[in-house]
């Protein structure tokens, strides 16, 4: 019979005989992490990007254990990976994983990062001249055109934008064949409420062509294109970041019978220009957690 | 008066006498991380279901711990996490939950609790370590 000879080193103040293992500086009967390789990499987020990564490599065949930290360029600290909210939605978080050839570390945004959705708060339709309901197409060949107004529109004339969509909540169609419109902005620096009919109000310069079927399902959002005309109206002299903005959509000679309408759930989506960069350590050890 | 004897092994190249904690394989000044206890093992989740994991430790204090977890084929995600979009967030995923009461180490027990949001059961493999330190 042998004795497998132990290596203890006791801490400062405590006995070699202790049966506290917290007691020991090093105590060859446990194993201690062996260290690989310390790397830096970083990833960029531009405005409208969801998920960036980056893989650090390490040659060792199989897979390793590993520790990730990270860094925001709006922040000043590091934090550990992965650092998950509870209690919020997954809106933006850090994430690492290793697989055999390297260590893979990223983050992720649930929308767009840089963009800001801003709710409807008026209506206007031309086919009852009320502000319940948008609506633009064409019934029995009469065409039918409306506006929407979305308050607190936080932009500047000097922000650079990478997309301005209004998004159309479809809550009501008909017919069939194209729909065919040209959406304009309200040449205001702070466009009032639709207590009567907008549709005179002075339009912008910019303005975007559409057409489109008639879409398929309620529910569904009609994407209409309005950079141009948002960066025209931010670009007044006395527009301020926060005023209200509107837009009219005119009817551009469409099928004879084909139209949707929206009553509840459009937005204004705007994607600013900016970057995050996002700045990894990674610490991998020799110590394998599979194969 | 007596003097605390110190063992110290420098890394390649560098000097025994430095004051770089860095410089030192081990330097009995400086505690090491110890592994007390580590495992591979695999959990079998139900299809929008959840499992909890239970490891039993029963050291008397509350150790530093880690935990990886394989929440994609060939990917060991680290920590208390939730996948990439490549690996699947927000369609249908598996992570380990950040509840505080679903997921913690304490006296007895590392515990944690997986949850799969996928139409189909999953069985992932996860390794942990428990180490010879207290964690809190």
């Amino acid at each position: 019979m042998t004795n497998t000879p132990i290596v203890k080193i006791a801490k400062s103040g405590k006995s070699i005989s202790s049966n506290d293992i917290r007691d020991f500086v090093f105590d060859s009967r446990y194993s201690m992490f062996k260290y690989h390789s310390n790397s830096t990499t970083s990833v960029v987020i531009s405005a409208g990007d969801t998920e960036k990564s980056s893989t650090v490599s390490h040659s060792l065949g199989y897979i390793p254990a590993f520790i990730a930290y990270y860094k925001r360029s709006d922040e000043s600290v590091e934090r550990l990976v992965p650092d998950i909210p509870y209690g919020v939605d997954f809106d933006f978080y850090p994430w690492a994983y290793a697989t055999t050839t390297g260590v893979t570390v990223g983050y992720s945004y649930a929308d767009p990062y840089n963009k800001t959705q801003i709710a409807v708060t008026d209506y206007w339709r031309t086919y009852a001249n009320d502000n319940n309901y948008f609506s633009v197409g064409r019934i029995s060949n009469n065409p039918f055109e409306g506006a929407f107004r979305f308050s607190s529109v936080a932009i500047t004339g000097a922000d650079s934008l990478v997309s301005a969509k209004i998004q159309s909540n479809v809550t009501g169609k008909d017919g069939s064949g194209d729909i065919k419109f040209k959406t304009y902005g309200i040449d205001e620096d702070n466009t009032s409420s639709f207590g009567s009919s907008p549709m005179g109000r002075t339009k912008t310069t910019a303005y975007s062509s559409n057409t489109r079927s008639v879409p398929t399902n309620i529910g569904d959002d009609v994407e209409i294109d309005v950079k141009d005309a948002v960066l025209e109206i931010a670009d007044r002299g006395s527009w301020s970041s926060g005023n209200a903005m509107g837009f009219i959509i005119n009817e551009d000679s469409g099928d004879s019978d084909a139209w949707f309408s929206s009553t509840s759930g459009t937005t204004l989506d705007l994607v600013i220009s900016g970057t995050l960069t996002i700045s990894f350590r990674v610490i991998i050890f020799k110590d394998k957690l599979s194969t | 008066m007596t003097n605390t004897p110190i063992v110290k092994i420098a890394l390649p190249t560098k000097s025994i006498t430095s004051n770089e904690p860095r410089d030192f394989a081990l330097h009995s000044s400086y505690s090491t991380i110890r592994i007390f206890a580590e495992d591979e093992d695999d959990v079998t989740i139900s299809a929008g279901g959840s499992t909890t994991v239970t490891i039993n430790h029963d050291l008397g204090f509350v150790p530093i711990s880690m935990l990886f977890t394989k929440l994609s084929p060939g990917h060991f995600y680290q920590g208390v996490c939730i996948p990439n979009q490549a690996d699947g967030f927000p369609t249908a995923y598996l992570y380990v939950s950040p509840n505080s009461a679903e997921t913690y180490v304490d006296e007895d027990d590392l515990v944690f609790k997986v949850y799969n949001t996928f139409g189909t059961e999953k069985t992932i493999s996860y390794h942990y370590y428990i180490f010879a330190d207290d964690g809190v």
